[in-house]
């Protein structure tokens, strides 16, 4: 070969190991990774009223940047007027809080994953108390308003998140967790559903689990255990697996697939929503059950149509077993509310909600519609279909710039 | 236009500092290198000249030998050589460590597709992780590149420099440039596209070829022809409806073109020239149509030109006009189309320069701009296909050996030795490949006197060689740091001082603590004595810092190789109320920790706790309202005898990849200091 060529080569050669270089740069270079999991979209705001305490969580601050989005949680005990903010310390909830309040009072809570925080830490109150206790919980918590309940005794159980989406349970005073249900195991119960994840949790009075979930088909899936004197511990080697199906078909036209959206132990009882999905409309069901084991009542289905979305839910009111759902549009310009009493009763419409509304919840005769503006909440109510009247306000000392 | 950005953020001077220091040390370097071969060049000349004195004989290089460069070729090397060493001196602004990824890497490709994103950012992290070292390379690289142009005329080294420039050129064009924008909306030529610096990988390109390939009009007419395709080919798409540059005005807003040109007048430059660039825009929001019909039909109308001239032009003459030194200089094309080739370059350079100035804004306003845009280049190309095509070198004549038979004539390049047939009085420092040691007869002795091997040597050539030399020391002193930053494990450290300061150096006894680990062991401060500790404050249900301080902590570890054997990584808990070890524990396994050996994370009662962190100055306070507990991000290097040798700052900042990767190359060198001091 020419010594022209030998030169154009070793130029050549030169040329590409640059290249190489350049472009494989740092290929050897330890990375500094953070493990993340895939953040679930927080669960829409929701309220619980029991006899003792109303609670209510939505989100507050700047709303369009999620690291500057917290999750307020607002208590108002029973007999009294005002709202008070009662968000536990000592976690940033940027990811989301559920609450399970108890009958007697007694509160637990628990956060979300959010940024690089990649599992789910519990709070707990006794009832009266100010005082939040650090608590865990064997997972992750569901994306769900009622993943979290607590037990008249004490006892917690959680729905987690993961494909088979487990729900765990914890007797009063127990370190350890164990497993309650998972959705394979309610999607096996004989007559049951096509479950494809579990949304809901409750604890009844008599402290036996009652579980909510999402089923491909027209059949509402609340399971309860068949026996409700095991507790929250249902025997897992009985037939299947220690559950049966207490919800029924759901009352409403062309429903492809059913959702339990909210399910609360109402004394022995429980009370909740289920939405139905279709082809065209979706359908809102109040539905109560009197005792863990008894067979599921239906409202009338409530129709959502075309554009409109559920966008909070509430339970309680005056005799524990109102349910209300706030409707809106894509765009939150249109609202509206409507709500149930109880079985047998039918579905009110209330006044227009204010604009901006974004909770509401059902305390005695009364509706509150919450209005979140930054670091300040608006508080609104009114009685049956009356007009709304503002009640109170507070601000919220939002953190902005603490998660970022 | 990319390029044309803002001023770098805050925090950047210790960058900008280690920039202009790295600059000094290379520069200095390459002064050196050029001193010692002009010094070492002086002296040949010096010495040829004093002999050739003592002899009485003539001094001076000999006549060359060599066919004149290609007039285009010559164009061309001179023209990118030129521009070359414009950006490279461009890259000397200040900005360009820090404003570079942001200000013009990253915004070209941000509308490109996913692929060209994830290949910019591949290679942007060389620079991201290394923005002083990779700036002053890359001042040292397009420097020598222009160097390397201008003083090597011909021969191999000629055609190196076109093949580096070409090289370098796709570097620049790919991931510095994403591909000129060609895949990304919005492409217009007035505007750049298709990349100015693929105008400088064709002028590599044409650099780089053989001289025979310059032999008759091939060149010319594919550079003319190509260039009026690419005019005709931006034309159509200039014209085309719907792109919004018909409009001036698109709504209540400016049309395409007029947006463009006003966010350019806002560019930091001279206040006129501010203005004049302002002035067409509102212009051109006003008659934006008649300025697209303007631009279009130049497009068209020249590019159609340019395309017949590429396919009319023959290497039969059009009209015969010899010139006496042999190249020829007549019409390449006849008729119509040859009338017009002149008026439409002419018409193609004041549209090239009208675009330069008032849409492309001379291309390098802002303090990153980093070229003067494509009108130039294009120009340059353009020119130099038309000087290929209108005086294009001829072969040499074929050699007639005694019998009358001619030899294939093949074009000569620079250091090929002809052979010599007669052999008169040579010139000291003349000898064209001649032998080391020539004889010669003296008319005092009788006898052969033999010549120094340096009496030999063409002191021209010579000079070109040792200017080639520096040329390449140039490039090799830029190519150098880049290589060894891209071979580096960690980002540049600087990154993390400029971000939190440099570390403190001190001493001083460490406070002493005895905490609880997860598999409840009591872990004192003592027992650690007869290791290094870097120890931390650690919130274990924190979403933001603290995963990232301990990933830090991780590839600290990492790079510290078999040191890592001497070294206990010990993190408190920083938070009153999830503190408990349940905690601990998850945090370890969220975190790939639980499997380090010699990772610690401890805690233990609140009043425990609290006297550590009093102790090491750390407040932690719970926030209401959802807020995250807040402490300070702080790391205390402990030596193995338990006296605090460093304090850093570990507020992981913007928490981007190269800021954490250099706070760990920067903790790992701490670390390795005070081990070994």
């Amino acid at each position: 070969m020419s010594r022209r060529a030998w030169l154009v080569l070793g130029g050549l050669l030169v040329a590409v190991v640059v290249l190489v270089v350049v472009l494989v740069s740092g290929s050897d270079t330890p990375t500094v990774t953070v493990p993340t999991v895939s953040l679930q979209s927080p669960p829409a705001p929701s309220s619980t009223t029991t006899p003792a305490l109303a609670t209510g969580v939505l989100a507050m601050g700047n709303l369009s940047d999620p690291a500057n989005t917290f999750y307020e949680l607002f208590d108002r005990p029973a007999g009294a007027s005002d709202w008070t903010l009662a968000t536990p310390p000592g976690v940033a909830d940027n990811g989301g809080l559920v609450v399970g309040p108890s009958a007697s009072g007694a509160l637990t809570a628990g956060f979300l994953p959010a940024a690089d925080l990649t599992f789910s830490v519990l709070a707990s109150r006794a009832a009266g108390s100010t005082q939040w206790t650090p608590g865990d919980v064997p997972g992750t918590l569901a994306a769900e308003p009622d993943a979290l309940a607590a037990g008249p005794s004490g006892q917690t159980a959680a729905v987690l998140s993961g494909n088979d989406s487990p729900v765990e349970a914890q007797a009063s005073g127990a370190s350890s967790w164990h497993r309650v249900a998972t959705a394979g195991d309610l999607a096996g119960v004989h007559g049951g559903c096509p479950v494809t994840r579990i949304t809901s949790v409750a604890v009844t009075a008599s402290g036996a689990p009652v579980v909510g979930a999402h089923c491909t088909g027209p059949q509402v899936g609340i399971f309860v255990p068949r026996d409700a004197s095991a507790g929250v511990t249902p025997d897992l080697d009985a037939p299947d697996r220690g559950w049966s199906r207490a919800g029924s078909t759901l009352g409403a036209p062309g429903v492809t697939a059913t959702t339990v959206l909210r399910l609360q132990a109402e004394g022995a009882g429980i009370a909740g929503l289920v939405e139905g999905s279709g082809s065209a409309d979706s359908s809102i069901v109040g539905v109560w059950g009197a005792s863990a084991t008894a067979v599921i009542a239906q409202s009338s289905p409530l129709t959502v149509q075309s554009g409109w979305a559920v966008r909070a839910t509430a339970t309680g009111g005056s005799g524990g077993l109102g349910v209300a759902v706030l409707l809106g549009t894509a765009s939150a310009r249109g609202l509206r509310l409507a709500g149930v009493a109880g079985p047998g009763q039918p579905w009110v419409s209330y006044a227009t909600p204010p604009s901006g509304t974004t909770a509401v919840a059902l305390v005695g005769d009364e509706v509150d519609a919450f209005v979140p503006a930054g670091s300040t909440l608006h508080v609104w109510a009114a009685t049956g279909t009356g007009p709304w009247r503002q009640v109170g306000q507070l601000t919220v000392p939002i953190q902005y710039g603490s998660s970022s | 236009m990319t390029g044309m950005g803002g001023p770098t953020g805050p925090g950047d001077s210790s960058i900008v500092a280690e920039f202009h220091h790295a600059l000094a040390d290379q520069g200095a370097i390459i002064l050196v290198l050029l001193a010692i071969l002009f010094i070492g060049w002086n002296q040949l000349r010096s010495m040829q000249y004093r002999r050739s004195v003592a002899r009485g004989e003539a001094f001076g290089p000999a006549e060359s030998e060599l066919p004149p460069e290609p007039p285009g070729r010559r164009f061309l090397r001179i023209a990118f050589g030129l521009l070359w060493l414009f950006d490279g001196l461009l890259q000397l602004q200040s900005g360009m460590p820090t404003g570079l990824p942001s200000g013009v890497i990253q915004p070209a490709a941000a509308t490109s597709p996913e692929w060209v994103r994830h290949l910019v950012d591949s290679a942007l992290n060389l620079w991201t992780n290394h923005p002083a070292a990779a700036a002053a390379s890359t001042v040292w690289i397009q420097v020598g590149i222009g160097v390397l142009l201008l003083v090597a005329p011909r021969g191999p080294w000629s055609r190196g420099a076109g093949v580096v420039s070409v090289v370098w050129g796709l570097v620049v064009w790919s991931v510095g440039n994403a591909f000129g924008g060609i895949l990304a909306p919005g492409l217009t030529l007035l505007f750049g596209a298709p990349g100015a610096v693929l105008f400088y990988v064709v002028a590599g390109v044409l650099v780089a070829l053989p001289d025979r390939a310059w032999i008759g009009r091939t060149i010319g007419r594919v550079v003319v022809g190509g260039t009026g395709v690419l005019l005709l080919g931006f034309g159509v798409l200039q014209a085309w409806p719907g792109r919004g540059f018909w409009q001036g005005s698109i709504g209540h807003g400016p049309g395409t073109l007029a947006g463009m040109v006003a966010q350019m007048a806002q560019t930091s430059q001279p206040g006129p020239l501010s203005s004049l660039v302002s002035s067409f825009a509102s212009f051109d929001r006003a008659h934006g149509w008649g300025v697209n019909l303007v631009a279009v039909l130049v497009m068209l109308a020249i590019g159609t030109v340019l395309v017949g001239v590429g396919l009319a032009a023959g290497d039969k003459d059009a009209g015969a006009d010899p010139a006496a030194d042999g190249v020829t200089v007549r019409d390449p094309v006849g008729g119509t189309l040859g009338l017009l080739l002149v008026p439409a370059l002419v018409v193609l350079a004041v549209a090239c320069l009208a675009d330069w100035v008032l849409i492309e804004d001379f291309g390098f306003w802002g303090g990153v701009g980093t070229d003067p845009n494509s009108m130039l280049p294009l120009l340059f190309v353009t020119y130099g296909g038309y000087l290929a095509l209108r005086r294009p070198s001829v072969a040499p004549p074929a050699a007639v050996d005694g019998a009358g038979a001619s030899t294939p004539a093949v074009p000569v390049e620079v250091g090929r030795p002809e052979p010599a047939t007669e052999p008169g009085p040579t010139p000291v420092g003349a000898g064209v490949g001649a032998s080391a040691a020539a004889v010669s007869e003296t008319a005092e002795s009788g006898l052969p006197e033999r010549r120094a091997w340096w009496e030999g040597i063409d002191s021209r050539r010579a000079g070109r060689i040792a200017a080639t030399a520096g040329a390449l020391g140039i490039l090799l002193v830029g190519v150098a740091p880049m290589a060894a930053s891209a071979a580096s494990r960690s980002a540049d450290p600087q990154i993390a001082v400029a971000t939190d300061g440099a570390p403190n150096v001190t001493s001083g006894p460490a406070p002493a603590f005895s905490l609880t680990a997860p598999d409840g062991a009591t872990v004192s401060l003592a027992s650690l004595r007869g290791s290094t500790v870097v120890l931390t404050f650690l919130d274990p249900v924190c979403t933001t810092d603290c995963p990232i301080i301990a990933q830090e902590l991780r590839v600290t570890n990492t790079l510290l190789g078999a040191d890592s054997a001497k070294v206990r990584f010990v993190a408190i808990v920083a938070n009153p109320i999830y503190r408990s070890t349940r905690y601990v524990v998850d945090f370890n396994r969220q975190e790939g920790l639980d499997t380090q050996s010699n990772w610690l994370y401890l805690t233990g009662s609140l009043a425990d706790l609290q006297k550590a962190w009093n102790d090491y100055g750390v407040t932690v306070q719970t926030a209401p309202a959802g807020g995250m507990v807040a402490h300070a991000d702080i790391v205390y290097v402990i030596d193995a005898h338990g006296s605090v040798r460093r304090i850093l700052n570990s507020d992981p900042g913007t928490a981007d990849s190269s800021t954490e990767s250099s706070f760990a190359g920067l903790l790992a060198g701490q670390v390795t200091q005070v081990i070994h001091q």
